[in-house]
């Protein structure tokens, strides 16, 4: 399918169906033609999407294809759409948009000589265009940099609130805990594996997931995250894995609920399960949301009592402490890359707030520095999750149901947040 | 975080990195002076059986590697292997672990058949397989080639890249040469390192580039002296012997040869244009002083970059300087070395990828002496987050070259680069290395190519 006579046949299909294609034709070419021009590879680090960017006449090509999306998408009569087609077709109008406007960006970049940004995306030309892209590419929204920094500073003032509630509850700040035998880390993570997996229909309605098997990460260093998920399909293991950080031999006993939370259940492991469970054969399947999965993942940290996690309360201090360095790093992605702050400020802002940690200070500064906006997904992504919940608890009152709402999110799939807000009452009122 | 499965997925860089796997390259087989085959090519990433996986996958005490990734057009895919798979044996030689494969895969060359057994959903798949070998860098502009060289130390490979497009009358030639560790600089599955970039971007100017593979690395690894046996001299010896037979190639221009010397290259570059005259040196974060003082600058530097507190920074320096005495001056191993003071042997250990003849030699060079005699063109490049090498190295040789030839030397500082040519806007960025090619290295070298007659 990817090549250009596949294309120019997708693009001519839609040209000539008019005004009598309906919503599933219109989709199915939409999907096709996306999935033959891959017109977007997924990438963390802004240099490597840069130098990815392909020649201005492959560009030129993918700006063809979706104006003549959005015109199609247009047109289509609203009313013959099923609820799942007017999902879809939301999707795509939305991805048009995005798609015209990264192409427009990228070919004005090439124009400009493809220059290479030496410290953050503040650096590019049209640096407020290329971040508010990447933005939205990475949390699903519209957000300023003057926005991420108010909203960020609030999460680390509640992070601090949180962190001294805990310290009080527990006498004082405890110290470094470590577990050096992974036997022992394997035992903790199966028993509240057993947990949680209890207290599933409360919270989603089905307790029906694949085994999860926690593993050393292999080659883990002092810089490499403190955990990763990997589903079958992305492994050689033949089975859903979620790896965990034991360089030097030893593991943060305060990571364990909260990482097992995210990474497995029911963050992205259940997540992923219900996309196997479910599969969508359509244009969900091409597409990654970071706000969308990793915003799910975040959120079910905050829902970690609700899930028999935090019995013991370090183990809630271990979600905060990591809960501050994710708020620190919004704050720190728009001083970045919206307000072009130096590493100096940007060091300066971490070690005000996680002071006596240089080198965790450094990783992070310099994983913002490389991948902008990827690390707003997970707190923007959260909070728009919360504050849809509460939204939605405040207008059904008694006939708000949690475990409802959590199922109705995650079977709409792989789509970025604002259309999950904008289908989820459907859902919830029509008990699809 | 995560990495849903999906077509649009790239595993980032940072965790490819991380990710324990490994590509197979070795052997390869005698053959003539004027030819070397291709190395082979199993075309697998593979991973050693832990505890873990051995739970996670159900496979007991099997002695086997897993398969973890099966690369397009190696001899893995040819053969039908699948990712997943187990390796239990090969050339009719049980494997428990990535070395005993290689150890195996060395005794074989390319184009020979060997038998294989692995375990498929933990049932045996029996079969031979065909040894490929190493795929060419292909790209749509340059043409690219591998030549042989019999030198001293055995036969030693080029890859020599040219524009497609044939331009009239005979090409300049640019010859690169790299640095202290025992590297290859062929790789058609990793052409966004800076060398590569850097070489290709100057053939697509009209120049013949040359990258020269170490001895005993590559596709040479079993045709010349190992890296880590072979000498200083030697080494530099091999260079020259190639480039003079890159001269007498009917499509290079002899007269107009310039080395890029990288690191440790910058050294040896000065040496080899005694042996075989060159128009131009670019020496690109070398060394200009006698080694020792060289080693105890630049640990400043690193201090510097990794953020440490002064005084362990002083502690770092004298360390380092008692203990490399010892083992450059007095001649001591590194064992000696730890003897005399424990914590020395990490700090001199890394040396030990380098003979003994290799490192005396070095400490017996004079820098000045080296470079007396040289009379071409010289421009001296220092990446402004380079920590290996140090900025006064650079200052010294463009005095010294200075006063013997005024008028020839250039040094420049190239903005944002590393040691390896690579981006980074300061030294925690050099640190953490994790840029790609700093094409401004390139832009710096092309605009004096272009200026020096």
């Amino acid at each position: 399918m990817r090549t250009a006579a596949g294309i120019a046949c997708v693009v001519g299909l839609a040209a000539t169906g008019e005004a009598q294609v309906g919503p599933r034709a219109v989709l199915d070419t939409f999907t096709a033609g996306y999935a033959a021009l891959d017109p977007e590879p997924f990438a963390l680090d802004l240099r490597e999407r840069l130098a990815a960017v392909p020649a201005d006449s492959v560009l030129a090509r993918q700006e063809r294809f979706f104006a003549e999306q959005e015109r199609q998408l247009s047109a289509v009569p609203a009313m013959k759409a099923t609820d799942e087609e007017r999902l879809l077709l939301d999707l795509a109008r939305f991805e048009s948009a995005h798609q015209l406007e990264r192409i427009a960006l990228e070919r004005r970049w090439i124009a400009s000589g493809r220059p290479m940004p030496v410290n953050g995306a503040g650096t590019l030309p049209e640096s407020a265009a290329w971040y508010q892209l990447l933005v939205r590419r990475f949390t699903g929204y519209d957000r300023s940099p003057q926005e991420l920094i108010a909203f960020g500073e609030a999460e680390v003032a509640r992070c601090h609130r949180a962190i001294e509630r805990l310290h009080a509850q527990l006498g004082g700040a405890p110290g470094p805990a470590w577990i050096t035998d992974k036997a022992e880390v394997l035992r903790r993570f199966a028993a509240l594996d057993r947990v949680v997996r209890g207290r599933l229909p409360a919270f989603v309605g089905d307790a029906d997931v694949p085994a999860i098997h926690p593993m050393e990460w292999p080659g883990a260093g002092p810089h490499t995250p403190p955990g990763i998920y990997l589903s079958k399909e992305d492994n050689p293991y033949g089975a859903d894995v979620f790896q965990f950080n034991f360089h030097g031999g030893r593991f943060d006993a305060r990571a364990l609920d909260w990482i097992y939370l995210h990474e497995a259940i029911p963050g992205h492991h259940l997540q992923s399960g219900l996309r196997r469970k479910h599969p969508t054969h359509d244009l969900r399947g091409l597409l990654l949301y970071p706000g969308n999965f990793e915003g799910w993942a975040c959120y079910v940290e905050y829902a970690g009592k609700e899930l028999g996690a935090y019995a013991d309360p370090v183990q809630e201090l271990g979600k905060w402490e990591w809960d501050l360095v994710r708020s620190v790093r919004v704050v720190l992605d728009a001083g970045i890359h919206g307000l072009g702050w130096s590493s100096e400020q940007a060091l300066e802002y971490w070690e005000k707030h996680i002071p006596g940690q240089p080198d965790l200070a450094d990783r992070e500064v310099t994983r913002v520095t490389h991948w902008p906006a990827q690390a707003l997904s997970y707190k923007v992504g959260a909070d728009a999750i919360q504050r849809l919940r509460d939204r939605l608890a405040k207008a059904l009152g008694q006939r708000f149901d949690a475990a409802r709402f959590h199922r109705a999110l995650l079977e709409l799939g792989m789509v970025p947040l604002p259309l999950i807000e904008e289908h989820i009452t459907t859902r919830l009122t029509k008990g699809t | 975080m995560s990495l849903f499965r999906s077509p649009l997925l790239r595993l980032p860089k940072r965790l490819a990195k991380a990710w324990p796997l490994l590509l197979l390259a070795p052997a390869c087989t005698a053959q003539p002076a004027t030819e070397l085959p291709r190395r082979v090519f199993l075309g697998i990433r593979m991973e050693n059986l832990t505890d873990d996986l051995r739970r996670i996958m159900g496979v007991g005490d099997t002695r086997a590697v897993l398969v973890s990734e099966v690369l397009p057009g190696g001899s893995g895919e040819a053969a039908g292997w699948q990712r997943g798979d187990l390796l239990e044996e090969l050339g009719g030689v049980g494997v428990g672990s990535t070395d005993e494969v290689f150890a195996e895969l060395a005794r074989h060359s390319t184009g020979a058949s060997v038998a294989y057994r692995v375990l498929r959903d933990k049932k045996p798949v029996t079969g031979t397989l065909k040894l490929l070998g190493w795929p060419a860098e292909r790209y749509p502009d340059l043409r690219v080639e591998y030549t042989a060289h019999r030198t001293v130390n055995g036969t030693q490979r080029a890859i020599l890249t040219h524009p497609r497009t044939r331009r009239p009358g005979r090409a300049p030639l640019v010859v690169f040469i790299g640095g202290i560790g025992c590297y290859s600089l062929d790789a058609p599955l990793d052409t966004a390192r800076s060398e590569v970039q850097l070489l290709n971007r100057l053939s697509r100017m009209g120049y013949a580039c040359a990258r020269l593979e170490k001895p005993g690395m590559g596709d040479a690894a079993r045709t010349s002296t190992a890296c880590g046996a072979v000498s200083f001299m030697n080494e530099m010896t091999g260079y020259a012997e190639m480039i003079a037979q890159l001269k007498q190639r009917a499509d290079i221009d002899s007269g107009r040869v310039t080395l890029i010397g990288h690191s440790m290259g910058g050294l040896f570059a000065p040496l080899v244009a005694k042996r075989t005259a060159v128009h131009g040196i670019v020496a690109y974060g070398t060394i200009g002083s006698p080694f020792l003082e060289y080693l105890l600058k630049t640990r400043r530097t690193i201090g510097e970059a990794y953020g440490w507190e002064a005084e362990r920074t002083d502690d770092f320096i004298k360390a380092c300087g008692e203990c490399a005495t010892w083992y450059f001056a007095d001649g001591l191993s590194t064992e000696a070395v730890e003897a005399k003071k424990p914590g020395c042997g990490e700090l001199v250990g890394i040396f030990d990828a380098r003979s003994r003849a290799y490192n005396d030699e070095l400490y017996a060079l004079n820098i000045p002496s080296a470079w007396k005699g040289y009379a071409g063109r010289t421009l001296l490049l220092w990446g402004e987050a380079d920590f290996i090498a140090a900025r006064h190295d650079h200052e010294l040789l463009r005095d010294l070259i200075a006063a013997m030839n005024p008028g020839s030397v250039t040094f420049q500082v190239v903005p944002d680069a590393d040691h390896g040519m690579n981006q980074a806007d300061d030294l925690r960025a050099a640190v953490a290395g994790e840029g790609p090619y700093q094409p401004g290295v390139g832009q710096v070298i092309a605009d004096w190519l272009q200026r020096t007659p």
